[in-house]
């Protein structure tokens, strides 16, 4: 089973993609914001990681400059999910690191879909 | 709500104009089906649009009730192992076959909104970026003139868009007007859309690659022979048939036989002589 670790300052988020997630059989963490996922990804990396990019605290596209940093922290699969749709936010995350991307509003099909394009299922 | 009657005559006019054939108790799929059709149309019901629509012998009407009881095909690159086998198999084979200056002739046939000849576009686009350079000509087609409408525009939501494409090649092959996507030029103009039905027009062709995915498995298993027939027809002695993934041609017909795993399938040289 692999490991996905929900990064979203929205409960409701976290909710519905873990609800989606858990249906394709990975296993969940979830963060709230940007500092939170970096201790957690400090004690055990994730297969993967669902990624937002407004939070309080750490943002996620500084969260994930600082990932890829870590030791390990090229590891993990990471996916964007906001409501960022600009294609200079696109190209920005993929910049920093993202290997995919995801524009909200989203649906399992979606989810599916750019998990499957990331080489996660 | 539609009475038992008036599926009747959608599933006769169903099977006539497009070869689809409905279940017996697909009552309820046709009333959902028809429902936003019959709101466009100004009419309160179903009931009522089938009803004015055999009243008048509408037949624009008709293949546009008939046109909607198809569920289309949305992903980019349907079916990942159907296009890879293209790329990697099918078409350089093509190609030492007729010399590497060769200009391949693909349809897609039931192209619904788009998805898979744009793909294919793409994929070829991607093919010549890694110097492996192929000229081809794609024709797609569909029976629904409100899908190829769509599919001209080269327009898509973003829902659409985040189906099958990764967000490489969304920014590599699309540009954002307003909320929409927009495939880029290039690509909008390697494909030419136009109308047919596989189950009445003349056979096209003949080519060199036809996609027909999902498109036949709602006919009964005459018709379903007989359109693969066409097809067959449709295509160049060494071309190749793509079906969907589950669709087996050789189960119906000796025109064809299996190649390159799953939903390929060949010309058999011995069927033409036979037919």
């Amino acid at each position: 089973m692999k490991s996905c670790l929900i990064v979203d300052d929205s409960r409701v988020i976290r909710k519905v993609a873990r609800r989606i997630l858990e249906d394709l059989n990975f296993s969940i963490e979830e963060a709230g914001d940007g500092l939170e996922a970096l201790k957690q990804c400090r004690k055990e990396m994730p297969d993967a990681i669902l990624l937002d990019w407004q939070m309080p605290v750490m943002s996620g596209v500084d969260f994930l400059k600082a990932l890829r940093q870590e030791s390990g922290g090229e590891r993990p699969v990471v996916v964007f999910c906001t409501t960022e749709n600009d294609v200079s936010r696109i190209s920005e995350a993929i910049k920093a690191g993202a290997d995919e991307y995801i524009m909200r509003p989203f649906d399992g099909e979606i989810l599916q879909s750019k998990f499957a394009e990331a080489g996660l299922i | 709500m539609l009475t038992e009657a008036q599926f009747s005559l959608v599933a006769r006019q169903a099977k006539r104009r497009i070869g689809l054939a409905l279940h017996a108790d697909g009552l309820d799929f046709v009333d959902r089906r028809l429902w936003p059709l019959a709101r466009r149309e100004g009419c309160l019901t179903t009931g009522e649009l089938v009803s004015s629509t055999q009243a008048r012998a509408d037949d624009v009407l008709w293949d546009a009730i008939v046109a909607s009881l198809i569920i289309p095909d949305t992903s980019f690159f349907p079916d990942k192992s159907a296009f890879k086998a293209l790329s990697d198999a099918v078409i350089p084979e093509l190609l030492r076959a007729r010399g590497p200056s060769a200009r391949l002739k693909i349809w897609s046939a039931g192209c619904a909104s788009g998805q898979e000849p744009f793909s294919i576009a793409i994929m070829l686009e991607e093919m010549k970026n890694e110097g492996r350079g192929v000229a081809a000509d794609i024709l797609a087609t569909d029976l629904s003139s409100r899908l190829l409408d769509k599919a001209a525009s080269g327009l898509y939501s973003q829902f659409e868009v985040q189906k099958g494409l990764s967000i490489h090649r969304l920014i590599e092959n699309f540009e954002r007007v307003g909320e929409m996507w927009r495939i880029k030029d290039r690509l909008r103009a390697a494909v030419r859309f136009d109308p047919h039905n596989l189950m009445n027009d003349a056979p096209l062709g003949p080519f060199d690659i036809i996609l027909c995915r999902n498109v036949l498995a709602g006919f009964d298993a005459d018709d379903r022979r007989a359109a693969l027939e066409r097809l067959a027809l449709s295509l160049a002695e060494d071309g190749a048939l793509i079906l969907g993934a589950g669709e087996d041609a050789s189960e119906v017909t000796q025109a064809f036989h299996a190649s390159h795993g799953q939903g390929v399938f060949l010309r058999n040289a011995m069927w033409k002589r036979a037919a």
